[in-house]
């Protein structure tokens, strides 16, 4: 394999590898004839290089995923079908023609969008374990993949390296949050007795919410670090967003106007502030965390009723200065009526 | 990578050099090949960079399932949005029209908006939708604009009802389309729900003709920018 492998019909991985087999060469490091993946020799699939005879073989025998996956990447990044075409050409023209190689039979269920979501959910799934050595990076990754039986290099699928980790880690909170939630109002449906109020029904979730994180509490401070880059900010906010939306939701909240948001933003404002202060919190059980918790809730419901009480001022006030004036003109002896 | 790509250069210069003539007049061919090599040079520049892929992000939904939550998503958001405008708007103008002799036509056609702005309002919650975040522009515009047109007198207020429903009407008809294209099945309840509507803004509008909505001042002018200002906030909506 040479640099000549860098042109067009090479996938991203292919390119990636290269890049470390460059890498591998110039300090010195003795590379064997056959590809650096190779090495790894699990069950699972392997990554495939067009060019080379052997591992085409080897490709027939396995699903070729991970090929597929940058060749989707690849067009939907920049919708490039000449590309796959070439690609095609060239992988029916090495096979030795027994299979016809993977790609021009039916899809496997690994090549569609959904067999490929359901692929990197398995594999960040299995690096979460790893967390504790690791941390947040893409070393991680990489162990979860390998415990799973696929090539190291399949971080390559996450290019966004930690923080992606991060992110899967969230969104799988949130999801056991909103179905611990819908059970929990079942619950309430079916025994209308454990009906609750809205701030008790909120604390208790943020409660929950913040529980899960108690596993990962060593290295949390890093995971929100991460979320705290300018990159990270949109998914950082999504993910806020969503579980923001999924407390109000189950707690009570249909509005549909501005409201909406004011809601969100305080909610989202006291279980931040929580969060934070159970990084440093180093009570039994995290009591001060949930104390803390408790008095900025009351805070948002003291802020809500203060600004109740200045709508419901403002409108007799407007009632009493006028009948001020009123009084005023009577006095002075100017109005009509009794003249 | 340097040295990689500078010795592709060359093999690549010299493999076309073969091809193409020789010569000063042909040095301003690209030698690239147009389609491959460009981009994945770029591919390998941001494998080797390793920059997040600031796509990634946003590209994580990539199930069905998600890419029909955001489609409904914008759809119910945005329409909600207009229904909340169309409301304002005809009480801008039955504030200023109210007791004249278009009052009842007007008054007809606010109480049909309200219908479906109540529906919308029922949807966000049970299509768990985040409704849009000018809300409380739209209320000021919408009034605004109500009664604005409707100082220029009656005629102007039909054509400003004119130029609203006429966008409104394609906007729905845009939005069946994209559903239909999604699913038939799936989501029959909302394409109903959107095809009544659509039917009656489509009566508005032609409700606006008849009251002689042409006969306004600056009647193309007025309709041209108002239909403008619609698209703007029909674009906005779906977004914020």
């Amino acid at each position: 394999m040479n640099m000549v492998s860098l042109r067009s019909g090479s996938s991203l991985l292919t390119r990636i590898i290269t890049t470390y087999r460059f890498a591998g060469c110039t300090c010195g490091i003795r590379t064997s004839s056959s590809p650096l993946w190779s090495v790894n020799h699990g069950d699972g699939p392997t990554n495939t290089h067009n060019n080379n005879k052997q591992q085409q073989q080897q490709q027939q025998q396995q699903p070729q995923y991970e090929n597929n996956n940058n060749k989707q990447q690849q067009q939907r990044q920049y919708e490039e079908t000449d590309n796959q075409q070439t690609n095609k050409a060239s992988d029916d023209s090495d096979s030795s023609g027994s299979s016809g190689g993977s790609t021009s039979e039916g899809d496997t269920y690994i090549d569609t969008e959904e067999g490929e979501y359901e692929v990197r959910q398995q594999i960040l799934d299995a690096a979460l374990p790893f967390v504790h050595s690791y941390g947040w990076t893409q070393e991680s990754i990489v162990q979860g993949a390998e415990s799973l039986g696929y090539s190291g290099m399949a971080h390559g699928m996450f290019p966004g390296g930690g923080v992606e980790l991060v992110n899967f880690f969230y969104k799988q909170c949130n999801k056991k949050l909103e179905d611990s939630l819908t059970h929990k109002a079942e619950e309430i449906n079916n025994d209308p007795q454990l009906k609750k109020g809205t701030t008790t029904l909120i604390s208790e979730a943020v409660e929950e919410r913040l529980r899960m994180n108690i596993e990962y509490m060593t290295c949390w401070h890093k995971a929100l670090a991460l979320h705290a880059s300018p990159l990270n900010t949109i998914q950082a906010l999504d993910n806020m967003g969503s579980l923001v939306d999924i407390i109000w939701y189950h707690a009570g909240d249909r509005c549909h106007d501005f409201n909406w948001y004011t809601k969100r933003g305080l909610l989202a404002a006291v279980y931040k502030s929580s969060e934070l202060c159970m990084l440093q919190d180093k009570s039994d059980d995290f009591q001060d965390t949930w104390d803390f918790m408790h008095r900025r809730l009351s805070d948002v419901h003291n802020v809500g009723k203060c600004f109740r009480e200045v709508d419901g001022v403002l409108q007799n006030a407007s009632a009493v200065v006028k009948a001020g004036i009123i009084t005023g003109l009577n006095i002075i002896g100017l109005n009509n009526k009794t003249r | 990578m340097g040295g990689g790509y500078g010795t592709e250069q060359a093999q690549m210069r010299h493999n076309l050099a073969t091809v193409l003539p020789a010569g000063p007049a042909y040095a301003h061919i690209n030698l690239r090949p147009r389609f491959s090599f460009s981009h994945s040079s770029l591919l390998s520049l941001c494998s080797t960079m390793n920059w997040p892929a600031l796509g990634q992000g946003l590209r994580q939904y990539g199930t069905r399932a998600a890419r029909n939550k955001r489609v409904i998503d914008r759809i119910i958001r945005v329409d909600h949005a207009g229904e909340l405008g169309a409301d304002r708007i005809y009480a801008g103008q039955m504030a200023v029209l109210g007791k004249t002799s278009v009052g009842p036509v007007i008054q007809h056609m606010w109480d049909q908006e309200k219908e479906h702005k109540a529906k919308f309002e029922e949807l966000i919650p049970q299509y768990r939708v985040r409704p849009t975040v000018l809300v409380p522009l739209w209320n000021v515009a919408g009034y605004v604009l109500g009664a604005g047109t409707a100082m220029l007198g009656r005629e102007a207020a039909m054509a400003c009802t004119v130029a609203v429903e006429s966008v409104i009407t394609d906007h729905y008809n845009s939005q069946l389309r994209e559903l239909v294209n999604l699913g038939e099945e799936e989501h029959k309840e909302l394409i109903e729900t959107i095809k009544k509507f659509r039917d009656d803004e489509m009566d508005h509008h032609d409700t606006g003709l008849a009251h002689d909505a042409e006969m306004a001042p600056a009647y193309t002018a007025l309709t041209n920018v108002i239909k403008a200002g619609c698209k703007a906030a029909v674009w906005v909506s779906e977004r914020i």
